[in-house]
């Protein structure tokens, strides 16, 4: 081969990928926000151009501020839990053995279900007449619930599946971490006389720090784009309780057209998740212990 | 916490005053009492999948009694061809699979010489043109949503094959564990490939490649999990009945039986199915990949 033929080999090699991110990736979320600063309505013609009015009134839209804080809420149900079990489930299956193969197993597999068939599955589980879970709890002489239908709490209803789906995934992480941790640690602090639950706690904990960090970024940023559970689940209902971000979002663009409107939220989006995660690395980053 | 609770128990165990006999029996009690709890737990978090089956295979009427029937009286497994036969189902089925394999094909296709470009090949602008590449992972797809509907409807390209495709050939994620693998493979196969006179391109095809079989799959694992579960995208850009994705039809379907619960539990088992399967055949190849994949549903 000549050198010339060399020289232009790699980007040979590099411009079908290049090509199709530019036009699939990059190329549309600059379009986004050249279109955020409009108000067309994906039909005519026209667009005006109108600045940063979308992104003024977003600000002040009494159902974005309303789908914020139900996402925010969908994080707090979400996201504390998944972690919690994620480092128990973690501890349960560390030790290798049949059983804890099996259970890791157990723990890992709903994270490839596709979330439509993990919602519908749980809405059945939460059937108010028929339904597993009120059959649970009157066999356990407990009140029937009706989670989906009402509003308060509905989003717990559509939390419960994500935790479900969720946490093996992050156990898979912790584990990948709980490898890298030096067993003489361990050892060092037996022969001190530590059970189990203090070096679990003192030892295990805190070396994880990188590992739970990753997936308290990662769970930020899915709990932000939550959509299918919702739209499968309770259509952002009853009384708009379950009404997040990305469902308000694909609501403008797509039932109502507003599209110079949806793309300034999704820029908004985009910007909030890039803010939040250069916080996070920022702000948790230092003080989480690298080993 | 079994193996917390257990381990406390066995430091209790190992007290040097207790009798060799007596230990070894406490320490079997114990490891037999520790395997009963895990696999009690695993059936628990299963069990949603297990009822999901179990209600699948139940005549239609048995699912909506009370107290709920668990195991059913006889095993409907007609269930599962009705669905079949119900509307659409088959073609939606074979609607994600097309999709799926032909998305995984795309992404090895353009992931493979790209990422063996960056791993190995010298070049002016490659670290800059690796940030770019990666770059586009921190774009949330919800932005490009509104945007790719617009470019792909004045292309005439709403409702096909390559609008399902075609934007997720090129996928960062893909290139970025290929290239960490590519990085990994001893540079001394290659030099003694160059001295036999192969060029880049068959060193990477002949070498290379045949070397990252692992990291191939696990690759092609993670594209068919996140293309055979994507909901909302296929649900923009799919209109007529035919053309839907399995995921979307079977909100679909929903809509249509809402209360046949036997059937949406069948359609949702068959739609669980390959992923479940796929799943446990790769998964002890994943350990060290999946937990920097960031991989999504």
């Amino acid at each position: 081969m000549t050198t010339r033929g060399r020289r232009w080999l790699p980007f040979l090699f590099l411009t079908p990928a290049l090509a199709l991110l530019a036009c699939f990736v990059f190329y549309p979320v600059v379009s986004a926000a050249v279109t955020s600063l409009t108000n067309w309505n994906g039909i005519s013609e026209t667009r005006d151009f109108i600045g940063l009015r979308n992104y003024a009134e977003l600000l002040v839209d009494p159902a974005v501020l309303r789908a914020v804080g139900n996402t925010l809420l969908y994080v707090a149900l979400t996201l504390p839990a998944s972690l919690v079990l994620a480092f128990l489930a973690a501890l349960a299956v560390e030790r290798s053995s049949i059983a804890s193969t099996v259970l890791r197993m157990a723990f890992a597999v709903p994270f490839v279900i596709s979330i439509p068939v993990v919602a519908i599955v749980w809405v059945w589980i939460f059937d108010p007449n028929f339904g597993l879970l009120n059959y649970v709890l009157s066999v356990l002489g407990l009140p029937g619930q009706s989670l989906l239908t009402s509003s308060s709490t509905a989003m717990l209803g559509v939390a419960i599946p994500s935790v479900w789906r969720q946490f093996g995934y992050f156990m898979l992480i912790l584990l990948a971490g709980m490898k890298n941790v030096d067993p003489t640690y361990h050892e060092a602090a037996r022969i001190d006389g530590a059970g189990a639950a203090t070096r679990a706690l003192r030892i295990t904990l805190p070396l994880l720090g990188p590992q739970l960090f990753f997936c308290l970024v990662l769970g930020v940023i899915d709990a932000f784009q939550v959509f299918a559970q919702v739209d499968l689940m309770t259509q952002g209902g009853p009384l708009e309780s379950t009404d997040v971000i990305v469902y308000e979002l694909y609501q403008q663009g797509f039932t109502y057209f507003h599209i110079g409107y949806a793309c300034a939220m999704a820029i908004l989006l985009m910007l909030g998740l890039g803010l939040v995660t250069f916080v996070q690395q920022r702000w948790l980053g230092s003080k989480v212990f690298y080993q | 916490m079994t193996t917390t609770r257990s381990a406390v128990l066995l430091d209790r165990v190992a007290a040097p005053a207790m009798s060799r006999g007596r230990h070894r029996t406490r320490l079997r009690v114990l490891r037999t009492l520790s395997a009963t709890l895990k696999i009690l737990a695993a059936l628990i978090m299963l069990f949603p999948i297990i009822w999901m089956v179990l209600t699948a295979l139940e005549p239609p009427k048995a699912a909506v009694t009370w107290p709920p029937t668990i195991i059913p009286a006889h095993w409907e497994w007609q269930n599962l061809l009705r669905v079949g036969r119900a509307g659409p189902f088959a073609r939606w089925y074979l609607n994600s699979l097309i999709v799926a394999v032909a998305t995984i094909a795309g992404n090895l296709l353009v992931g493979i010489p790209a990422a063996y470009a960056f791993a190995r090949m010298r070049f002016r602008g490659r670290n800059a043109l690796f940030l770019v590449v990666l770059g586009s992972l921190m774009i949330p797809g919800e932005v490009l949503l509104v945007p790719l509907f617009v470019m792909l409807s004045g292309w005439g390209w709403v409702d096909s094959y390559q609008a399902l495709i075609v934007p997720f050939i090129a996928n960062a994620f893909v290139i970025f564990l290929l290239k960490q693998f590519f990085e990994g493979v001893p540079a001394e196969l290659e030099e003694a490939a160059v001295l036999d006179g192969c060029g880049p391109i068959r060193i990477m095809r002949h070498v290379v490649v045949p070397l990252a079989v692992p990291a191939l799959a696990v690759s092609a694992f993670l594209t068919f999990i996140s293309s055979w579960n994507s909901y909302l995208y296929p649900l923009i850009v799919t209109r007529s009945e035919s053309m839907r994705t399995v995921t979307v039809g079977l909100s679909l379907f929903r809509s249509e039986n809402g209360t046949d619960w036997p059937m949406l539990m069948s359609a949702a088992t068959l739609i669980a199915l390959p992923a479940i399967v796929v799943f446990l055949l790769i998964e002890r190849h994943l350990k060290n990949t999946m937990a920097f994949s960031g991989m999504k549903g």
